[in-house]
């Protein structure tokens, strides 16, 4: 089996490396900038499973999955060694790929326009363009946990991620930014 | 030319001789190759050989004049010549690895039995892009995660 890693970071490899090496990562790491995965499978949180036979089809929907969940590694396991799939996988809900709509497409040119003003260390305007993003689009985790990220830094790389913060931070935004903007 | 290891359907195949890659073309020994994949190659004109599917007589792909070639006494075969044409994709990986796999009719979706959009991403360090094909051939887990 192989087993390849994605990062969904618009800051960059950079910023999952210290990560992929403590874990004494071997196989394939990609990082996707960009959120191409997000916007192919209509996706806006992580972490994300995507499992294929060697046909090179999905055994299980491209879906959350959560590795420190014992039922998920047993499947998991047991799919890699018979390569029979997992009655609970063939009866997961599903989605469907689509179009974004116009308020996530808006989203999605902001953050593309973030990449870049961070990678020309515009943090402040990355930041802005974030937040504008979230506006249009506040469903979307990957979005909006990055612009906490970047604004916040020590809330996620100092230490364990602070679970507390983002909780504080999504009520604040509830009743400021998004409130405002409804 | 560069030798390869054949993995088909996700198995190493150990026959001898092997397939050769030059530049970004595989070749293939095409009697010992179209045996594996359930085709025949057969002598269909004047030097002219095709590759012929055994459950389809009437599926038989001619290799052009540069499709096919002699190395070492042993007739090779242009894989891209004729592997979509008989239901078999491929892919080189790692350098010096041939994956070969039946071309999936699956629609694409995003549930069992789907296969889903292409992804095609850079590898970290490298750059060199990835792609959900490549990993056709073998079992494959993607883990999109993220440090934030």
């Amino acid at each position: 089996m192989r087993v390849i890693s994605i990062a969904s970071d618009v800051q960059g490899a950079d910023a999952s490396t210290p990560w992929l090496d403590e874990a004494g990562v071997t196989f394939t790491r990609l990082t996707d900038q960009r959120n191409e995965v997000g916007k192919l499978c209509a996706l806006k949180y992580v972490p994300v499973g995507i499992l294929l036979d060697p046909q090179g089809r999905l055994v299980r929907p491209v879906g959350l999955v959560n590795i420190d969940e014992d039922d998920f590694r047993a499947e998991l396991e047991s799919w890699a060694t018979t390569g029979e799939i997992p009655p609970s996988w063939q009866q997961m809900e599903q989605t469907d790929a689509r179009e974004l709509t116009a308020d996530e497409a808006e989203a999605d040119a902001r953050l593309q326009l973030a990449r870049v003003l961070l990678s020309r260390d515009k943090r402040e305007e990355a930041v802005e363009q974030l937040c504008q993003a979230v506006v249009c689009d506040p469903d979307n985790w990957l979005i909006r946990k990055q612009m906490w990220a970047i604004e916040t830094p020590s809330a996620f790389y100092d230490g364990p991620v602070d679970y507390d913060w983002q909780n504080r931070q999504k009520q604040q935004e509830q009743e400021g930014l998004l409130a405002t903007s409804n | 030319m560069k030798e390869l290891t054949l993995v088909l359907e996700g198995h190493q195949q150990t026959h001898s001789p092997a397939p050769m890659r030059e530049g970004d073309q595989a070749w293939v020994p095409l009697e010992l190759f179209a045996g594996l994949v359930g085709c025949s190659a057969k002598l269909i004109g004047d030097d002219r050989w095709g590759v012929c599917r055994d459950d389809d007589e009437e599926l038989c792909v001619p290799l052009g004049d540069g499709d096919q070639r002699q190395v070492n006494g042993t007739l090779f075969g242009r894989l891209a010549a004729f592997c979509d044409a008989v239901g078999l994709q491929w892919f080189l990986c790692d350098d010096d690895i041939l994956q070969v796999g039946r071309l999936s009719e699956s629609v694409v979706g995003l549930g069992v039995g789907d296969r889903p959009p292409r992804i095609q991403l850079p590898e970290d360090g490298s750059g060199d892009l990835v792609s959900s094909d490549h990993v056709i051939g073998k079992p494959a887990v993607f883990y999109m995660w993220a440090s934030w």
